[in-house]
């Protein structure tokens, strides 16, 4: 704690803002999830019991862990090139990462039915210039989702990867090269370890991030790449199934922060971040 | 000299129209210890990357072992450097760092363990190999950096500013230890600092870089006593300038405003020159003349500056030039100065050098 005890009322409006807009929900759900129709662990049982739900649940982390790891694959040589690059390709970089950003989350989705979709601009291209007969089905299946999350989701990866590779001191690359090491071997035992922290916090971002997500799986994918957010949102909705969907919800939230821990204690242990 | 183990030959570094190296020529023997010494921006680091291979030079040719460096990349080397901020890898322990380099060259895992030991033993770190970098202090961190870049054996190693980090005592510790460390293992040597007290105590030779040049190679002693530039004079020890005219060449000798010295370099009769002589060489005549010197100043005692074993006399003479002069305690108080007090100075001709004034 590096506030003064006679200062916490500083934090006074935080803390009441969590605890009437996020805490008092959350017991709402968490008492919904265990007492309805009747006390106890049902609700939970469907959860983890039913093959729809399992599936669903599987989804969502197989979704977000391969948005992770393309963001990752993307992102790195992204923040590789902003760190190494005069100012102006830096700043133009930089620029084009963050433009998703700067326009709305379904504006985007939209935009990628326009390009992906069977009549869209890439089928209409491909079929023009005669290297497809038939249009692709680029959209409402697992890599339209991917996609869409990807871009989407891509400055949470560039940017603590940015930040961190912009603080590593050319010399250790010199060094390992110095000491023997051909640059492939350099990179892999001295340049990408210390990148290390940066590659973490942008993992965790993206992979938390995705697992709440709703609109981009909702628009660009296809039955069989239902997340855990739309099927909560389908439970309340179509049903209003509100203790399964409460069920849901704590899963949710549970699962989130048990990864968060463990990674961070991951870090904590290797002593990384210095 | 035996067969040179590296030389640059006329080696050079242009970034566009600046040269940051030119005219680089130096040979350096087997177990030599050479320095580069200079000011900011001289173009030691540029030359020492030119050897390492992180820079390519854009003219000359480098040799190592009768072998020429440029077509061999940077990890086919071997040769050895230490980095100004040591460079250790902060993921990696201490040993993990010494041990490194032996991986890189496929040295199996039970010698590796048994070199490294012996390394960090040589820097007198035994037992901190399973420490993290930053868990240990500047000079221990200097230990490893010098431990990693010895431990395979390279027959050449570069240090660039290895000591700047450090406080002064420090410093002069591990100025003796690299000493006893280039003895004992007979590695060759090439250091780089703009301290000239480090330079004198440390090298065998020095190489004076100023503006990207080379302005002159020699031994301590050479630089010291014969400089061959007002640049080496005046960057080596502390000197006073009588500047004027070469007058009188001939020969070895010559005279600027009447005053006889050894010419440090070719002069023409007239060129603008100075004549410069060492304050400890600059005597306080006390009624009679020293013996031996042949010239004589007088002027006006500025300002007298105890120093405890010795005493400092700024004097200006005639035409406003300020000189100063260096007295041992004893003979110091055979003469007692004045502020505001004329004085009188002379020095031997052999002990002053003309020098061309650029
Ligand atoms: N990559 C570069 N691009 C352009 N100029 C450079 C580059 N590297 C060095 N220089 C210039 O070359 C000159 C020599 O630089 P160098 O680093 O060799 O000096 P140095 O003698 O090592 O100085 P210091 O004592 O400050 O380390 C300097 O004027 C510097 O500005
Ligand atoms: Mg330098």
């Amino acid at each position: 704690m590096t506030l003064k005890n006679r200062n916490l009322w500083l934090i006074a409006p935080a803390v009441t803002l969590i605890g009437v807009c996020f805490l008092y929900p959350v017991l709402w759900l968490l008492q919904r999830s265990v007492s309805e129709p009747v006390w106890g662990l049902q609700n939970y049982e469907t959860v983890f019991g039913k093959a729809v739900y399992v599936g669903v649940l599987w989804n969502t982390a197989s979704i977000a862990g391969a948005t992770t790891l393309l963001c990752a694959l993307i992102g790195f040589p992204v923040a590789y090139s902003m760190v190494h690059s005069r100012p102006w390709i830096r700043k133009l970089l930089i620029f084009v990462v963050l433009i998703p950003f700067w326009t709305s989350i379904l504006v985007r989705s939209f935009a990628w039915l326009v390009i992906l979709q069977r009549g869209g601009i890439i089928n209409d291209l491909l079929i023009g210039i005669g290297l497809i007969a038939q249009p692709l089905d680029l959209v409402y299946n697992r890599f339209g989702v991917l996609l869409g999350m990807v871009q989407i989701l891509l400055p949470f990866m560039v940017f603590p990867l940015f930040s961190v590779m912009a603080r590593i001191d050319g010399s250790f690359f010199k060094a390992a090269t110095n000491l023997g090491a051909n640059p492939l071997r350099a990179f892999f035992r001295v340049y990408l370890p210390l990148t290390m922290p940066g590659l973490a916090t942008g993992a965790m971002l993206v992979f938390i991030i995705s697992l709440g997500y709703f609109i981009t799986p909702e628009m660009l994918g296809g039955r069989g790449d239902t997340m855990i957010a739309q099927l909560i949102f389908q439970r309340i909705d179509e049903f209003g199934d509100w203790p399964l969907a409460s069920a849901l919800a704590i899963v949710l939230l549970v699962g989130t922060g048990l990864l968060f821990i463990v990674i961070n204690s991951i870090f904590k242990l290797r002593g990384g971040r210095s | 000299m035996t067969e040179p183990l590296l030389k640059l030959d006329n080696i050079g570094k242009a970034y566009g129209a600046v040269d940051a190296a030119k005219d680089i020529n130096l040979d350096v023997a087997p177990g030599e210890f050479v320095t580069f010494l200079g000011p900011s921006g001289s173009g030691k680091t540029t030359t020492l990357m030119m050897v390492a291979g992180f820079t390519e030079p854009t003219a000359g040719h480098i040799h190592l072992g009768g072998k020429p460096l440029d077509p061999i990349p940077v990890w086919k080397r071997d040769i050895g450097m230490v980095f100004q901020h040591y460079a250790l890898f902060p993921h990696m322990s201490v040993a993990q760092n010494v041990s490194f380099p032996l991986e890189m060259r496929g040295v199996s895992k039970r010698d590796r363990k048994q070199q490294v030991e012996q390394a960090l033993e040589m820097v007198g770190l035994s037992g901190f190999g399973k420490r993290l970098p930053k868990e240990l202090s500047g000079g221990q961190q200097q230990r490893v950096a010098l431990a990693r870049a010895m431990v395979f054996r390279p027959s050449l190693l570069l240090m660039d500013e290895p000591l700047g980090a450090l406080d002064k005592k420090l410093r002069e510790h591990m100025q003796l230890e690299i000493m006893h460390l280039h003895k004992n293992m007979g590695t060759t040597v090439i250091y780089v600092t703009h301290d000239q007290e480090e330079a004198l105590v440390m090298s065998d030779r020095i190489a004076v870089f100023n503006n990207g040049r080379i302005e002159q190679i020699g031994s301590p002693r050479d630089l010291y006593e014969a400089p061959q530039t007002k640049f080496v004079a005046d960057f080596i020890g502390e000197t006073n300038f009588i500047t004027g005219k070469a007058e009188a060449v001939s020969g070895q000798g010559a005279r600027v405003r009447g005053l006889a010295g050894q010419l440090g370099t070719d002069l023409n009769e007239g060129a603008p020159a100075v004549l410069a002589i060492r304050p400890e060489r600059l005597h306080v005549v006390n009624g009679h003349a020293v013996e031996g010197d042949d010239n004589s100043l007088s002027g006006t005692v500025r300002e007298v500056i105890y120093l405890g074993q010795s005493r400092k006399a700024i004097i200006a003479l005639e035409d406003g030039t300020e000189v100063s002069a260096l007295e041992q305690a004893a003979q110091a108080e055979a003469t007692a100065l004045e502020v505001g007090a004329p004085a009188a100075l002379s020095f031997r001709a052999r002990d002053a050098r003309i020098l061309a004034d650029v």
